[in-house]
């Protein structure tokens, strides 16, 4: 298995379509976590929740959340990043909107989206794809 | 937006080859999010590990773990969510059950990805095959609740 330095990480981040973000929901005593489109700037990941959603609800009161993101091979081999981020509220997210709309294009369709920017804070990845465990 | 039978829910996982396991530090206060093959049975999600901060966690903090799958087929989306206890499989009719569940859900694949553990083991001598087998571990999660969802591509997730 080869480990993934930052850099290399998030250059496989911004490749994968589906960012799954873990928070630890403390009304429920349990982790739980969803799977969302996303958009990659430097450090900074940006997300559409709908605003009314027990996500957006509990995600500005957080200091931190968890990041994952994979791309798994019918063979089993796969390539996949984990990390932390710090959330924090946009209010004028219509920037983050559009590039969102670019990137998923009709396969997104926000309701009452409420944008969040991620700031990573750490990022590894892992990959089996050139390794000989097939 | 529609929720997902406990029929269907079952089912997804069956067929879903990745999960993910959601866990807290509660004493950094930090959130983790891992892949994992995992198979299901009876309200229980069974995983093989090895030693690391995954386990670590998982032991120290064994309530409240969360388990997620999703998948995108055709122009649908299904995601399911559930949390519940982690506790090891000690040895016993359990180990061999999970040991089976896994084998029979990744067939061939399961039983390569043993051989090259097992193979790397052999290369780093006795003391490194004593460890991966005194490492290995089979978690189980004991859900308590869980839930999907499907949505189309026309509809907001």
């Amino acid at each position: 298995m080869k480990l993934l330095d930052m850099a290399a990480a998030r250059d496989l981040l911004a490749e994968l379509e589906v960012l799954r973000i873990a928070v630890f929901d403390a009304g429920r005593q349990a982790t739980y976590a969803l799977p969302m489109a996303f958009v990659l700037s430097g450090r900074t990941l940006h997300i559409a929740l709908p605003a009314g959603g027990r996500m957006a609800q509990i995600l500005p009161a957080l200091r931190q959340v968890g990041l994952e993101a994979d791309d798994v091979r019918p063979d089993l081999r796969f390539r996949s990043v984990a990390g932390r981020a710090r959330p924090e509220l946009v209010l004028d997210g219509a920037a983050a909107l559009a590039a969102l709309a670019i990137r998923y294009g009709t396969r997104w369709r926000p309701k009452e989206p409420q944008v969040f920017a991620l700031h990573i804070i750490a990022l590894e990845g892992r990959s089996t794809l050139d390794s000989s465990m097939k | 937006m529609e929720r997902l039978s406990a029929v269907e829910i079952w089912r997804f996982l069956d067929q879903t080859p990745v999960g993910r396991l959601a866990i807290h530090d509660h004493a950094a206060d930090q959130t983790q999010l891992t892949p994992v093959f995992f198979a299901c049975e009876g309200g229980r999600v069974y995983f093989a590990t090895q030693p690391g901060r995954k386990l670590t966690l998982l032991r120290q903090f064994p309530q409240g773990v969360g388990v997620q799958c999703d998948a995108h087929s055709g122009d649908a989306w299904i995601s399911v969510f559930g949390w519940g206890r982690f506790r090891a499989v000690g040895a016993g009719p359990e180990l061999g059950r999970a040991a089976w569940l896994l084998a029979r859900k990744y067939r061939q694949r399961y039983v390569q990805q043993i051989g090259a553990q097992a193979l790397q083991a052999l290369r780093g001598g006795p003391l490194a095959v004593w460890k991966t087998l005194r490492g290995a571990t089979t978690g189980c999660i004991d859900l308590e609740r869980i839930g999907g969802r499907r949505w189309s591509d026309d509809e907001a997730a």
